[in-house]
């Protein structure tokens, strides 16, 4: 890898924003093939993920590196798009209804995006026939449904079993702070995941 | 041609001796003195009550009191130098403000809360001179009711963001509550993985409280930062190491102004604590004890139970009564008695905060039961303590 990408990795590990805006920059202008520049955004991002599950990072650089990520994407998605490059999978998202919560659904979004998935954020507070419309329009492969709150866990059944009996081919992903495996299992979703860079691997897994 | 001001004078002298005869039907409260003052406060004539006692208000305080009556669009009600009540209005001719009415009231013996008597009397008196201006013409309702109409707007707009603000810290809080007990033993055990983990799940739930307002976000960020620290003080961790002595940390995280930096603040931070507890690790038990002190201390106006804190430390009841009685030497209701007690006594020295305000605070939900324990405690009752301590 040439050394700009190195640098763009590395400022996107560091979540250094205005690093990773200059790096991508400096890489189109010299001509960089945008998948090429997209891998090394995802191996940033990637290692991201790997750090914070294996609990070696703080949530806030995260964050940040994510951000740097999301700069980056906005110079290269235009590129992307005019070179015919698309994502692959779409993946629908939102915090469920009654939840006004959206900082771990934007974790997953955001990691989501790192990997190279379209993603379309209902954002939060989203009814049940809001996620259907959404998957009518998008045709994602995974709709991800996000809680906070234990209060607004049993929306999260209700979206699931909305979806399920419209028939929606969509997998089902289901994550937060009160869920676990067990109420995954039990409203029928068809995978559940602890944290962010989980969230990603088993989108992988699902779309696979 | 006749000026602005001549027609309002005009005017108002023209409505004057109905004012007066108004104001000699009202049953004004006993030794109410009401009087007008021009637009700078200043020329004060007397409309009632006693000749020979002269306004205390001065000049400067009159004009004050007109103009934050104008502003709130009602009667504005304050205490007026020694022992009196004062009610201001504005008088105004058309638009313009040709002055104020003022009646300063002599404070009564006895009670004097929200729900007195004397207080209740005194507004409904404030509404009927605001009526009375209204009928003789003297005072621009539409304006007065208009300005009514936006401060109690923004009044509940204030109170919505105070709760919005109040509402989030404490349910940060209770995570962090919850989270402690593990995330010091995560760290005593030198388990940083485990420790940051814990550290995380109360990072989201500020995050997610805080939305995307940095200042929110260092407020309870430093909010995280001092629960630890204090935990670690107490529990004998060395305060210039555990405060900062690497890093002027506290000092520090006000200059941040961006996410990228505040990041790496609460990295090091974080960092940095869970390393100064893992250079000197508390035993188990001596850490346990601090966790229930620190437990006891923050929600002793609650109603507490020696299971229920047992259960959020994570011990058994039989357990949790040994250790307490080994470490302090006395039993789990005596120290909550202490706490509480030492708590009441700080309180009431402090101005302003009433005995009942003090016994909810303390966890008593019976006023007299809380005088009673208060008693045996201090040999004085809780009002004798405050009057003797304030």
């Amino acid at each position: 890898m040439d050394e700009t990408l190195q640098q763009l990795t590395a400022a996107i590990k560091a979540g250094k924003r205005k690093d990773a805006i200059a790096s991508t920059q400096a890489a189109l202008d010299a001509g960089t093939d945008p998948q090429t520049i997209l891998n090394a955004l995802t191996e940033g991002m990637d290692d991201v993920g790997r750090r914070f599950k294996a609990n070696e990072i703080f949530v806030p650089e995260v964050l940040v590196a994510a951000r740097a990520m999301q700069k980056s994407m906005d110079l290269l998605e235009p590129v992307l798009l005019a070179s015919g490059i698309q994502p692959e999978h779409c993946v629908v998202i939102g915090t469920v209804e009654g939840d006004l919560h959206d900082i771990g659904k934007n974790l997953v979004s955001m990691m989501l995006k790192g990997a190279n998935f379209k993603i379309v954020d209902l954002g939060t507070n989203v009814a049940p026939d809001a996620f259907i419309e959404a998957v009518e329009a998008n045709k994602p492969a995974i709709v991800a449904l996000s809680a906070l709150l234990t209060t607004t866990m049993p929306a999260m059944k209700e979206t699931v079993a909305l979806l399920k009996e419209k028939g929606v081919s969509a997998r089902v992903i289901v994550g937060g702070a009160p869920v676990t495996r067990e109420f995954s299992d039990q409203i029928g979703a068809d995978g559940y995941s602890a944290d962010a860079a989980s969230a990603v691997e088993l989108a992988r897994q699902l779309c696979a | 041609m006749e000026s602005l001001a001549q027609t309002a004078a005009e005017s108002l002298a023209g409505a004057e001796s109905r004012l007066r005869a108004a104001l000699r039907s009202l049953d004004l409260p006993k030794g109410s003195l009401v009087y007008r003052v021009d637009a700078g406060g200043k020329g004060s004539q007397i409309l009632f009550g006693p000749k020979r006692r002269p306004p205390q208000l001065e000049s400067r305080e009159c004009a004050f009191l007109v103009r934050e009556s104008l502003r709130w669009g009602e009667p504005f009600f304050r205490w007026a130098g020694e022992a009196s009540f004062v009610i201001a209005l504005p008088l105004t001719f058309n638009e313009q403000v040709i002055g104020g009415l003022l009646l300063e009231v002599p404070e009564p013996a006895g009670d004097l809360s929200d729900e007195s008597t004397f207080l209740k009397g005194l507004k409904r008196t404030g509404q009927l001179l605001f009526e009375l201006l209204s009928d003789l013409n003297l005072v621009n309702t539409s304006r007065m009711h208009a300005r009514a109409a936006v401060m109690s707007r923004e009044r509940l707009k204030a109170e919505a963001i105070h709760e919005v603000k109040s509402e989030p810290v404490q349910e940060v809080r209770r995570i962090y509550w919850k989270l402690e007990p593990g995330l010091f033993l995560a760290m005593r055990k030198r388990d940083r993985p485990e420790a940051r983990r814990l550290l995380n799940q109360i990072l989201i739930g500020i995050y997610s409280h805080a939305g995307e307002d940095l200042d929110r976000i260092k407020g309870f960020v430093l909010d995280l930062v001092t629960m630890m620290t204090r935990t670690m003080v107490e529990s004998g961790a060395d305060p210039a190491r555990t405060l900062g002595s690497g890093f002027d940390s506290l000092g520090a995280l006000s200059a941040i102004h961006d996410e990228e930096t505040l990041s790496r603040w609460v990295a090091e931070v974080l960092e940095h604590l869970i390393e100064v507890v893992e250079e000197r690790p508390m035993r188990v038990d001596e850490l346990r004890m601090q966790l229930i002190l620190n437990y006891l201390r923050e929600n002793c106006h609650e109603p507490l139970s020696r299971d229920g804190v047992a259960a959020k430390v994570g011990l058994s009841p039989a357990h949790f009564s040994r250790l307490v009685s080994q470490a302090l030497g006395h039993s789990f209701s005596e120290e909550l008695r202490r706490i509480r007690m030492q708590k009441a006594g700080r309180l009431l020295r402090q101005h302003g905060i009433s005995v009942k305000e003090v016994a909810a605070a303390c966890g008593f939900s019976d006023q007299s039961y809380f005088t009673k324990v208060f008693g045996r405690e201090y040999g004085l009752t809780p009002q004798a303590f405050s009057r003797k301590n304030t």
